[in-house]
């Protein structure tokens, strides 16, 4: 965040806009809090809150990255799926070394998003179509390699890291927020950050200005796809089972928090902890619904027209420019 | 049918107004039947303004039109236009690269039989024997994307004829500059295709700027100049002078006496670019000269500092900056040798809109900031400010969205960014369009001052004053060649203006490469 505007500071519309997904996660808090104080509001809820979101965290910081270049990388779910699934497959029916499975899923993540990066970078194939066209494909290679079924029995090398506590949370939560430490550092204190922005919001500009365009949305697709791959690892480890379908219901969410975040902090920009907020929001008002008595469903329900409404309120802020 | 006597167009007293400019001042002109009529004029004579009251884009505050006599109602729609027979090809020709020839001259008016079912067979053949009879061999699937300038153009013209069969008598087609992108040896094939057309029984409005074509081609000319038609003239009384004379309004005194070369060390050397205009172009820039590169429309001038600078990948040729060849650099390698380039479409290509004034200026010399703990976020911030403050940027706010300032302060501040990491070179391509004469005084100082720093400045444009006051030198550029070298005493807008338009026995400083004739 920037200090040095004081007349935006108080324009109230400006900092009710760009704080929106803040005041709604404390509004969404306070809500269920009064409504389920016994189940909603006690230490155990908001663990496992974090807990159960720090999968998700890794992924939509990912995702971030590659819309902060401009491209979509719809292939994280699938990659997810498979390194989740691959750890499994390898380690528990193959008795693999836990690091050398590690190695090896990491070098499939990395092979699928130097592929993406090829054809859209190099071919030039819009992103949207290629990840789609990968992510399909990835998921299908995986079901041949580890099979359909769901894996279990995963070695407790593979599951400690992701199950241990400090400070009474699982250590992913704290992951997921070193990971967010290093993004914000790079998105913004770095050239490169500021560069990855001029290549989204322009690239043909930021191409003439002199910004290496090409290897920054090369590098955000590979980005990416690391991310997908770590958040598979976090994934395998917390349920120590996988199955190549785990990353499915992530994408939408992942999606979703992205382009929410995009709305708040600093508004109409990718941002890290627009992200990370949005997906606590997302989080919080699936669960406090939940609790309120609604059936599974309605988390899709919730997610799917927070997405619709994320967009649309990004398109009539940029209007109102 | 209408009477016999009667001209194919026949436009009475147009007026057009936009704000306290006149566009179009009481013009009255006509042509005849089966006529090739050329329309002349600088721009901002008001050629475009009378296409478009002719295409319905505008409707004239005063005057009528009549089509073989009867009226054209004002604005026209395109089916009143059709139904009389006026039928049009602009600059940009309006065919679709993806589709096939024989679907981008037949769309819309496919013949159908039994159920709506196009007769492919029957188009097919028809378009092939319409396509040889303008002696184009091609085949109608093939995609239009794959084709040659010229023969695109040829195909528009093919299409825009068609709407015209129905007149026995032929209509009226009006070609808008459709030979502006084409280079020299390919124009006679368009040519042909226009004789072709007249054959036929059709008049033609040709609008044009190049006074070759109009001599070779054309049976009268009219010429407008602020928005008043100063002449009608058949050809054969008209000759490069006079038509000259009278698109400029004044007799071409002595104009070019020979060239003054400053002694200073050359900076930049192109050796044998092309690109899709410019040929085989070589030139040198010295140390803190500012070179004007000129031409009509097409000629390749504005063409040069996009493929000096990688914008667009050049077909051939080499930078050398200070004796070190860049080979063909990408606009990076550009950028870090020391070439700075401001493209000329500024909303699209030069800044980003929403980022903040101060990240548009940095982000050429961002590297610089790198600190001990990231981007020195104060250093960046004083040196965006200084900029602001030294090229007069309003507001000085350096946290506003570029996208809030005005069009002029935009241009200043986006020169900021190359002015800010004072580069060996700087690109520029009309870096007055859309900027208010305040501004535009404010840019030509501080090129001046960079200049005078020691900045060499390659400066495209079509316009002649400008060029006049500020660069050393001006290049003129005819269909991707240098044909002329103006500078010192002879550099003024009229020497540049009257260069632009090839006056071949103009005398002065002639550049061997290019024969005038």
């Amino acid at each position: 965040m920037e200090g040095g505007t004081p007349p935006a500071l108080l324009d109230l519309r400006a900092v009710a806009s760009g704080y929106a997904v803040p005041l709604a996660l404390l509004f969404a808090i306070a809500l269920f809090s009064v409504l389920r104080p016994d189940t909603f509001f006690t230490a155990d809820n908001f663990r496992t809150i974090l807990v159960t979101q720090s999968v998700l965290i890794v992924l939509a910081l990912g995702v971030t990255v590659a819309l902060a270049a401009g491209e979509f990388d719809l292939s994280i779910a699938a990659l997810l799926g498979f390194s989740a699934s691959l750890v499994a497959f390898l380690t528990s029916t193959h008795g693999w070394s836990p690091a050398l499975a590690l190695l090896v899923s990491l070098g499939v993540a990395l092979a699928v998003g130097v592929t993406n990066g090829v054809f859209v970078v190099v071919f030039g194939v819009n992103s949207f179509i290629t990840t789609l066209g990968t992510g399909t494909f990835v998921t299908g290679l995986a079901t041949a390699i580890v099979g359909a079924t769901t894996i279990g029995g995963v070695p407790a090398a593979v599951t400690r890291p992701m199950r241990e506590e400090l400070l009474s949370l699982d250590l992913p939560v704290f992951y997921a927020l070193a990971l967010a430490l290093v993004l914000w550092f790079l998105f913004e204190h770095t050239p490169t950050g500021r560069f990855l922005f001029f290549t989204g919001e322009g690239r043909e500009a930021a191409r003439l200005a002199g910004v290496r365009v090409d290897r920054m949305r090369f590098g955000a697709l590979v980005t990416s796809a690391v991310f997908a791959w770590f958040a598979g690892l976090i994934l395998v480890g917390q349920t120590g089972a996988a199955n190549t379908t785990y990353g499915v219901p992530f994408l939408l969410p992942a999606f979703a928090a992205g382009f929410l975040g995009a709305t708040t902090i600093r508004a109409g920009r990718y941002n890290v902890w627009g992200t990370v907020m949005a997906v606590l929001l997302l989080a919080v008002g699936t669960t406090g619904l939940q609790l309120l008595g609604a059936a599974g469903w309605v988390s899709d329900v919730f997610n799917g027209a927070a997405l619709v409404l994320a967009v649309t309120l990004a398109r009539i802020a940029a209007r109102e420019e | 049918m209408t009477s016999d006597g009667a001209p194919m167009l026949a436009a009475r007293r147009l007026s057009k107004r936009f704000g306290s400019t006149r566009a179009l001042d009481d013009v009255t002109l006509e042509v005849a039947p089966s006529e090739v009529h050329a329309l002349l004029g600088q721009n901002g004579s008001g050629k475009s303004t009378l296409i478009k009251v002719l295409s319905g884009y505008h409707a004239p505050d005063e005057g009528a039109i009549d089509v073989r006599g009867r009226p054209l109602p004002l604005p026209p729609s395109a089916d009143d236009a059709r139904r009389l027979g006026i039928s049009f090809v602009h600059q940009d020709l309006g065919l679709v690269d993806s589709l096939s020839v024989l679907d981008n001259l037949r769309v819309g008016r496919y013949e159908t039989g039994l159920g709506g079912r196009i007769r492919w067979r029957d188009e097919r053949r028809r378009a092939r024997a319409l396509l040889r009879d303008f002696e184009l061999a091609l085949d109608p699937d093939v995609r239009v994307g794959r084709l040659a300038q010229t023969e695109k153009a040829i195909v528009a013209i093919v299409r825009a004829l068609q709407d015209l069969e129905q007149w026995a008598g032929g209509g009226l087609l009006v070609l808008d500059e459709p030979t502006a992108s084409l280079p020299e040896d390919e124009v006679r094939r368009l040519f042909a295709a226009v004789e072709h057309a007249k054959e036929r029984g059709s008049s033609v409005l040709f609008v044009t700027h190049r006074l070759d074509e109009v001599l070779a081609i054309s049976d009268r000319v009219s010429v407008l100049r602020d928005g008043r038609l100063v002449a009608t003239r058949p050809t054969s009384e008209l000759d490069h002078a006079s038509l000259v004379t009278l698109i400029l309004g004044r007799e071409l005194g002595e104009l070019y006496p020979p060239v003054e070369h400053r002694p200073a060390a050359t900076v930049l050397e192109v050796r044998g670019l092309a690109g899709s205009v410019v040929r085989d172009l070589s030139l040198a820039l010295r140390e803190g000269e500012v070179l004007g590169l000129t031409g009509l429309v097409g000629a390749g001038h504005d063409e040069l500092p996009y493929l000096v600078s990688g914008a667009r990948r050049a077909q051939a040729g080499e930078v050398v900056l200070r004796g070190r060849s860049l080979g063909l650099p990408s606009p990076a390698e550009a950028a870090a040798a020391g070439i700075g380039f401001l493209p000329g479409d500024r909303q699209r290509l030069a800044g980003i809109p929403r980022a903040r004034v101060r990240e548009n200026v940095t982000v050429a010399g961002l590297t610089r900031y790198r600190g001990r703990f990231g981007l020195d976020a104060r250093r960046e911030r004083r040196d965006a400010a200084a900029t602001l403050e030294r090229l007069q940027v309003h507001p000085r706010d350096p946290e506003r969205r570029l996208a809030e300032l005005s069009g002029g302060n935009q241009q200043k501040a986006l020169l900021g960014r190359w002015l800010q990491v004072r580069p060996a070179v700087l690109l520029l391509d009309e870096p007055t369009h859309g900027v208010d004469v305040g501004s535009r005084q404010a840019i030509f100082g501080i090129l001046e001052q960079a200049a005078e720093a020691g900045t060499s400045i390659l400066y495209a444009s079509a316009e002649y004053d400008d060029l006049a006051h500020l660069c050393d030198r001006v290049l003129v550029f005819h269909r991707g060649r240098v044909v002329r070298e103006l500078s010192g005493a002879a550099l003024t807008a009229d020497a540049v203006a009257a260069a632009c338009y090839h006056v071949p026995d103009a005398g002065g400083a002639p550049v061997d490469s290019a024969d005038p004739g």
